[in-house]
């Protein structure tokens, strides 16, 4: 057995915090692309209002009903956008050496973390009105719970999508089981028995 | 590297296989029951009530052969073999699809019979891989000389990863896979008691079980049965109430009417008399369902054992499909015990490995000695400490929502049903409601020992939940605005199998936990699988 194994305790009020750290808000940006894409809803919404209202007016069916519809559905999303410009103050994400932490919500908030060595997949996506912003959508995907951080400008994304990929691969026990799927010999010499 | 033994398994699994065609059957049945049963029911049950034209016949005779194509052509497509370290893999009838699993990612291989299977001498096999929480791939049926020589095989490369992962840990896992198998292993084996039926020595390749941890016999599945809740059992009817005119009309008995008559006729038949007909049906149903679920649970569990192998834990069980499950330690994520109130007279529980893919373990019946030992296993460190409470806020915010749950509810049967005043019964839930967030407050407890998080809750149900920090795969602080208000918050520690949940804890506190959890996993050599 490891001659070399200890067990100390935990100075557990000496841990590293995150709430003592800086969280980093999203892109300038983001709210834009946000309100544009519920202003294009908005137009369908309308727009498919008035060619259904339009169709029942020439058979002479109840052209109150989607009206009432499309005028409830339009409220829906302005109060989608007015949630949405404030709930953008309350977004925010932290990177540290080994974890990355998501911040949401302006009634109930919600901080989730994702070690970077549970991390299983990163992935960026970008939809159109985010394209045209510049910005994207990173994703981080461990064997438990994903954290999906809108709105980072496409730099910052890639960049940290290059750095959870590279730290996924270089810690603890990660690194053994890479290095023998990999098929690298990490050397008889090292090994303790 | 790989034992001499394995080079048979090996040409035998080298060239292109296809499954026994028998498996036809089976993968026809795999389309049948993607269907889902309760839909043929419903076909079944509309069918018998005459309503639809007789063009259906066709209809159905077409889908009978669509069926049957699906069947042969699937098996025609479905070849696999060994190649090298990787099991390749080409399957699919539109589009075909090509999987290259190398056997080191192999988690599990779990084998299967049911009764057609067993006459056939073949066996089901499921593939496991680390990566995908759910089953990567199953054959269908497979002669069972190929499939023990594919599980061999994978495991011998299973455990060449574990030795080469466990670098540097001092985990139990890795004292199983270099521990040499003891000798005389056979004789610990516990013997069949009387009137149990043998189980085909293929699958339970009894050489290889170290230790057997849990059994139960016949007596001890009425009984867990019999100590469930008597309504559990009578889940298993409620698709059919989705059917219950078509059937009612395809018996041509008539369940409700007398029911419905005797409410229509209210003024002949007194109130004693409705509460004596409803109190007979409670009684009747729950006999119903305890025979039900005592029914099924020796269906399944029948001849269950739990044993160790060198390489996890193994447990069989079924009357007439045998199901076989093998697991290493290290995929076990959390376990999870739960104890209802008649069970506590027997001293049993429910204990349920969560492990990463479909298959959990579940332990019926477990009496403590058993937990211990399966706990010492999967844990190897001391029993759990729970010295820490939630905040009694939990209390007021039950009983707060109670209230406004109950007085729209009293409200609403008062003026929109025909109830009037007797609506104000729905607050009879305030004090019961209460008293019940009152005493799940009072026992609820958890507490970190050991790099471990730990939770008792009850009511009713003595619920435990316990999970190595290490098997943490993200951390979630959050708070309502009812938490907010009171510096309160709930951490959920999320596992890949399960989530370990403690609500109502100061803020300062949940922030401690989740620094404690993120400290654990990251500065941890250990792997989470």
């Amino acid at each position: 057995m490891n001659t070399d194994f200890t067990n100390p305790p935990i100075d557990v009020h000496g841990l590293p915090r995150i709430e003592d750290e800086q969280f980093v808000p999203l892109d300038a940006n983001f709210l834009r692309s946000k309100l544009v894409g519920d202003g294009i809803l908005a137009v369908f919404v309308v727009a498919g209002t008035a060619m259904v209202a339009a169709g029942l007016s020439q058979t002479g069916g109840p052209v109150w009903l989607p009206t009432a519809v499309g005028a409830v559905l339009f409220l829906l999303v302005v109060v989608a956008a007015v949630l949405q410009t404030v709930a953008v103050n309350h977004l925010g994400y932290l990177v540290r050496e080994h974890d990355l932490t998501f911040r949401q919500g302006v009634i109930s908030r919600v901080t989730q973390t994702i070690p970077y060595n549970r991390v299983q997949h990163v992935g960026i996506d970008r939809g159109p009105v985010e394209r045209i912003y510049g910005l994207a959508t990173l994703r981080l995907r461990s064997a438990g719970g994903v954290i999906g951080i809108e709105g980072l400008a496409v730099d910052d994304a890639n960049r940290l999508k290059e750095l959870v990929v590279a730290r996924a691969g270089t810690e603890g026990a990660i690194t053994h089981r890479a290095n023998a799927e990999a098929g690298v010999d990490v050397g008889d010499e090292n090994r303790p028995w | 590297m790989v034992a001499e033994a394995s080079q048979s398994d090996r040409a035998l699994l080298s060239q292109p296989l296809r499954q026994p065609p028998m498996a036809v059957v089976f993968l026809a049945w795999r389309v049948v029951r993607e269907i889902r049963f309760v839909n043929l029911f419903i076909i079944f049950a509309l069918l018998s009530s005459r309503r639809l034209p007789v063009a259906i016949f066709p209809i159905l005779a077409l889908a009978l052969g669509v069926v049957i194509t699906l069947g042969i052509l699937s098996w025609w497509r479905f070849v696999f073999q060994i190649e090298g370290d990787d099991l390749m893999v080409s399957k699919g009838v539109l589009a075909q699809e090509r999987l290259v699993i190398p056997l080191s990612r192999v988690q599990s291989v779990s084998l299967g019979q049911s009764p057609l299977h067993r006459l056939n001498g073949l066996t089901r096999v499921a593939i496991d891989t680390a990566g995908s929480s759910a089953v990567e791939f199953e054959i269908d049926a497979l002669e069972q000389h190929k499939a023990r020589a594919l599980q061999r095989l994978t495991a011998d490369y299973r455990r060449e990863a574990e030795i080469s992962t466990s670098l540097g840990t001092m985990s139990p896992e890795f004292d199983l896979a270099m521990a040499p198998p003891p000798t005389g292993a056979p004789s610990s084996v516990v013997p069949p008691g009387p009137g149990i039926a043998p189980i085909p020595s293929e699958l339970l390749n009894d050489r290889d079980a170290v230790e057997v941890l849990a059994q139960r016999t016949l007596r001890d599945l009425v009984r867990i049965g019999l100590t469930q809740w008597p309504w559990a059992g009578l889940v298993f009817l409620v698709p059919l109430f989705a059917v219950l005119d078509d059937l009612r009309e395809f018996l041509g008995v008539e369940i409700l009417d007398d029911v419905e008559n005797a409410v229509n006729r209210d003024v002949s038949v007194g109130l004693v008399s409705l509460l004596f007909l409803f109190l007979l049906l409670l009684v009747l149903g729950a006999l119903f369902g305890l025979l039900l679920q005592t029914g099924r649970e020796v269906l399944t569990n029948w001849d269950l054992r739990l044993s160790r192998t060198p390489k996890g834990l193994r447990r069989d069980s079924g009357l007439f499909s045998r199901v076989s499950i093998a697991t290493s330690l290290d995929r076990i994520q959390a376990v999870d015990t739960s104890q209802l109130p008649m069970q506590k007279r027997f001293g049993i529980r429910r204990m349920v490995l969560h492990t990463v893919g479909e298959s959990d373990l579940v332990v019926p019946g477990a009496t403590e000695d058993e937990l211990a030992r399966i706990r010492e296993l999967v844990f190897d460190g001391p029993d759990p400490v729970l010295d820490r409470r939630i905040s009694r806020a939990s209390v007021f915010l039950a009983a707060r929502s109670s209230v406004v749950v109950a007085v729209v509810s009293s409200a609403v049967l008062g003026f929109l049903t025909p109830l009037g005043w007797w609506g104000l019964l729905a607050l009879v839930m305030v004090p019961v409601q209460t008293f019940e967030a009152y005493r799940r407050w009072q026992l609820h407890r958890w507490g970190v020992t050991d790099g471990r998080i730990s939770q008792f809750t009850q009511f009713l149900t003595r619920n435990t939940e316990e999970m190595e920090l290490v098997k943490a795969q993200s951390v979630s602080v959050r708070q309502s605005l009812f938490q907010r208000r009171r510096s309160l918050a709930s951490v959920s520690v999320k596992s890949a199998e399960g989530t370990l949940e403690v609500p109502m804890i100061p803020l300062d506190e949940a922030c401690a936990l989740r620094d404690l959890v993120l400290y654990y996993v990251e500065t941890s050599p250990r792997s989470w699988m």
